[in-house]
């Protein structure tokens, strides 16, 4: 594969006294404390300080400063609430950050064509509440939603546990105003869900801002689903469980979600948030049904025959919003709550054909005993989504090497298995290193011609995606503030 | 004189093909169902007509899974018969099934059929390709499995670029459970104010609705489920929106109406076929040209596209103008004439040469 070797430089002062030409001292920050807040994002396992810190409040501030970057080849990294899991906003030592926080605008909601317009700082979660009073709400699901915002979802493709059904956040976007790599600003799509033309919205989500930075989006709403029906099962062992998902699937049923949480991530979640399980399950699988009353109905008696012919050993159905809630709330909380049984952990993301799930869990469960590092496993049954939790204390000599090398050995398994190393968390820093194993030379040389064509200097989040130079040191922390907090959990 | 005609039997076949200098350049084909796409356009290039058709068959079919890989010429219908077999179905709809549609031209084209409301398009279902690109090389892009987020997403940056970017070899796509039963409710729509009020009311409020088509001042309404449910939606429509009567069509009645919705004919003499990406905003103005100029039309996806029929060319301009102004494009599908665009921005143009020339950096496919 073609190396490509970006130019390196240094940011002197007068591309300082640029940027302040754009920006007022409260807009452009430098100094070490303030830099310090950007250092890490979701995955604090990196830390890197960049050079400045600039926030626009308009897309022509986002142009100039995209501008300044390319005459002077400078790196920059587009952010948003910083929670991507695979260091994907992870700073250039020798670049800057775009803080996109205060372009957080929703521009309209059109309650006739059933879209919004948005800037890239709206956070997922108050897109769905200004579009309730239409009925109407964003699909895309991912479990920061609180926090994150629609350009890190578009950037990364977020998913969400929803997202068997309803697709991932690709499938939302109908349209977006780009500020590519050379400051050209291009506009794809419409407020249509059809197109004329190759997709270039689909080009530009989850390509984790190496192309360009998005400055406007054009999301398609849904109606807010009329009915759940939210049970939880209990399993005597993680493949009975799998075989019960298997079993849905095959019976032509199409679930909104399909969740597998193993032992540990229960014991983790009854630490952490009080959540009951059934007694004597190693596995517990909640399937989820949403749409009108009568479809889910009919959905329900067409679950309840598959499932009796499963060994469930235990069934609680949600029969309140009170008690869906609780079941999702234990779900969600496994990240956090893994906190409390080991210090430090690694989650990967890799994705599985659903039906050789089973044999990806021995493969992990053997890994997991010769390297002597435990794993705990919770994940997104449906669509073959794994996130296995690698618990390890980063205060013990080796720890850290030993958990890196397991999570190695995943993404490997997935791989193999002819799955993906990413599902929905994006290659970012993290999984650089395997798009090797996943892609070929042809491939990969297509797509950084691809990134050319956008970025000719290489600017728009320089060394990340793509296989090149060595990631900055892993340290480990512990848990991210907000992961503590419960707020964002990675998965 | 008529361009040549190549059938390569392999990939490399057709890699070898992409390269030969004897050709300017190349014009991929499959079922020549999309006339339009298919017909060379006017110049001085020396080119050739190279078709997918003997690249065919199902390389990878996992039912339990929802995905189907299969290679780029194989029929569309031989891939719906594999799938019926396990109760499955591709959700989009694809139309010109019966006349011998290709999966490669269905992705090339971008084109979904009706029943596309409820799961989506062509764009959401696909997973993965190869294809040669323009240096001849075979590339692989997505991953065969329903969720992934590695690498550019090739697959979707080649839905609807008509054969531009590269020569698509393979396509791997998700599959969901086929519907057991669907019904249709039609009634009375007679202006545009009074369709998208209709359209509009239901989209806010119904999550299940497969189709949404507004013909002949009919709007034609599908769900999937038994008649009794389709009865007991019909009557909660006549309240929800007033209506006086309705038509309602079940089994093999509603079948039929759908399937022939998904073969348009063939426009007769200089006549072309468009479709327009539209909104429910657009449809008023676009309406009021419409009827001035004569042009006939269909609208689909509860007001999200229409198929135009517009006799000769002297309309362009007016055409390309009006779309600018409503913010709607369009691609001329089945005609005698080369393909054309409307209301295309000089900066998408723009934008879309700079990802070709990455692709196909020697012009091999334009």
């Amino acid at each position: 594969m073609q190396t490509l070797v970006p130019k390196q430089v240094e940011i002197d002062s007068a591309f300082i006294r640029s940027l302040s030409d754009f920006f007022p001292s409260d807009r452009l920050h430098t100094s070490a404390s303030q830099l310090a807040v950007f250092a890490s994002d979701g995955l604090t396992a990196f830390s890197v300080q960049p050079r400045a810190i600039v926030v626009p409040i308009t897309e022509q501030e986002l142009v100039q400063t995209i501008q300044l970057c390319c005459k002077h080849a400078v790196p920059f990294v587009a952010r948003g609430s910083g929670t991507s899991l695979s260091g994907g906003s992870l700073p250039h030592a020798d670049g800057i950050v775009i803080a996109l926080n205060r372009m957080n605008r929703i521009l309209h909601i059109d309650p006739i064509d059933c879209t919004a317009v948005v800037q890239p700082g709206a956070i997922n979660l108050a897109v769905s509440r200004a579009a309730e009073e239409y009925g109407l709400h964003f699909a895309p699901d991912p479990s920061s939603q609180q926090v994150c915002t629609i350009g890190g979802n578009v950037a990364f493709n977020a998913g969400g546990a929803h997202c068997l059904k309803y697709g991932m956040t690709s499938n939302h976007i109908l349209g977006m105003r780009v500020v590519l790599g050379d400051g050209t600003v291009v506009v794809t799509g419409s407020a249509s869900i059809e197109s004329i033309g190759p997709d270039l919205t689909g080009l530009i989500v989850g390509s984790e801002g190496t192309l360009g930075v998005v400055s406007e989006i054009t999301v398609r709403l849904m109606p807010r689903p009329e009915s759940y029906f939210t049970v939880m099962l209990g399993y005597a062992s993680v493949e009975e469980a799998g075989d019960a998902v298997s079993a849905i699937i095959e019976a032509g049923i199409l679930p909104a979600a399909m969740e597998i949480m193993d032992r540990v991530s229960m014991k983790a979640a009854e630490a952490g948030v009080g959540a009951h399980y059934p007694e004597g399950a190693e596995a517990v699988l909640i399937v989820e049904l949403d749409g009108t009353r009568w479809q889910v109905e009919e959905e329900r008696q067409q679950l309840e025959q598959v499932l009796e012919r499963t060994n469930r050993i235990a069934t609680e159905i949600a029969h309140s919003a009170e008690e869906r809630m609780l079941i999702w709330k234990g779900r969600k909380s496994v990240f956090s709550a893994v906190g409390r049984l080991s210090p430090d952990f690694i989650v990967q993301d890799g994705v599985v054909p659903r039906n050789r799930l089973g044999l990806a869990l021995r493969e992990i469960a053997a890994i997991s005993q010769a390297f002597g590092v435990p794993v705990a496993n919770v994940f997104h049954a449906g669509d073959g989504n794994l996130h296995p939790l690698i618990m390890f204390d980063g205060r013990v000599a080796g720890a850290l090497e030993r958990a890196e090398q397991v999570a190695a050995r995943i993404v490997q398994v997935c791989i193999d298995l002819g799955g993906s190393i990413t599902g929905e968390h994006g290659v970012g820093m993290e999984k650089r290193s395997f798009m090797n194993a996943m892609f070929d030379d042809p491939s990969l040389d297509l797509m950084h011609r691809i990134r050319m064509a956008c970025d000719p200097k290489l600017i728009a989040n320089r060394d990340k995606m793509f296989p090149s130079a060595d990631a900055p040191a892993m340290s480990m922390y512990g848990l991210h503030p907000l992961e503590q907090a419960g707020i964002v959990s990675r998965e | 004189m008529a361009d040549p005609f190549i059938q390569p039997r392999t990939v490399r076949e057709l890699s070898d093909c992409i390269l030969d200098t004897q050709y300017d350049c190349i014009l991929p084909v499959g079922g020549k169902t999309k006339s339009a796409l298919t017909n060379s356009p006017i110049d001085q290039r020396r080119r050739a007509m190279v078709s997918s058709t003997a690249l065919q068959g199902v390389l990878d079919y996992q039912p339990s899974d929802f995905t189907i890989t299969v290679r780029a010429g194989t029929t569309v219908r031989e891939v719906q018969d594999v799938l019926e077999g396990k109760g499955q179905f591709l959700p989009f709809d694809p139309p010109m099934v019966d006349r011998g549609s290709t999966i490669g031209g269905m992705v090339a084209t971008g084109w979904n059929g009706s029943c596309r409301m409820k799961w989506g398009g062509i764009r959401d279902f696909i997973l993965a390709i190869e294809f040669v690109d323009g240096t001849g090389k075979v590339v692989r892009g997505g991953a065969a499995v329903v969720k992934n987020s590695a690498g550019y997403d090739l697959p979707k940056l080649f839905v609807g670029s008509c054969g531009r970017l590269g020569y698509l070899t393979a396509v791997s796509l998700k599959v969901f459970p086929k519907p057991k039963s669907c019904f249709t409710v039609a009634f009375s729509a007679p202006t545009a104010a009074a369709v998208v009020e209709a359209m509009t009311k239901m989209s806010r409020t119904c999550t299940d609705v497969i189709a949404m088509d507004w013909v002949d001042k009919l709007l034609w309404v599908r769900w999937h489920g038994s008649e009794h449910r389709g009865q007991q939606i019909r009557d909660a429509l006549v309240t929800m929106l007033s209506l006086r009567s309705v038509a309602f069509l079940s089994g093999e009645e509603d079948t039929a109406w759908w399937r022939n919705r998904s073969h348009p004919e063939m426009p007769h003499q200089d006549a072309s076929l468009i479709k327009v990406t539209c909104t429910r905003n657009a449809i008023a103005v676009l309406e009021d040209y419409c009827n001035r100029s004569g042009i006939d039309r269909v609208y689909c996806h509860a007001g999200n596209s229409c198929l135009l029929t517009m006799r000769g060319r002297e309309r362009d301009d007016e055409l390309d103008a009006t779309f600018h102004q409503l913010g709607c494009q369009g691609i001329v599908l089945m005609s005698q004439a080369p393909c054309r665009e409307f209301g295309i921005a000089p900066s998408v143009r723009d934008f879309r040469t700079r990802i070709a020339r990455g692709l196909d950096p020697t012009s091999r496919f334009s």
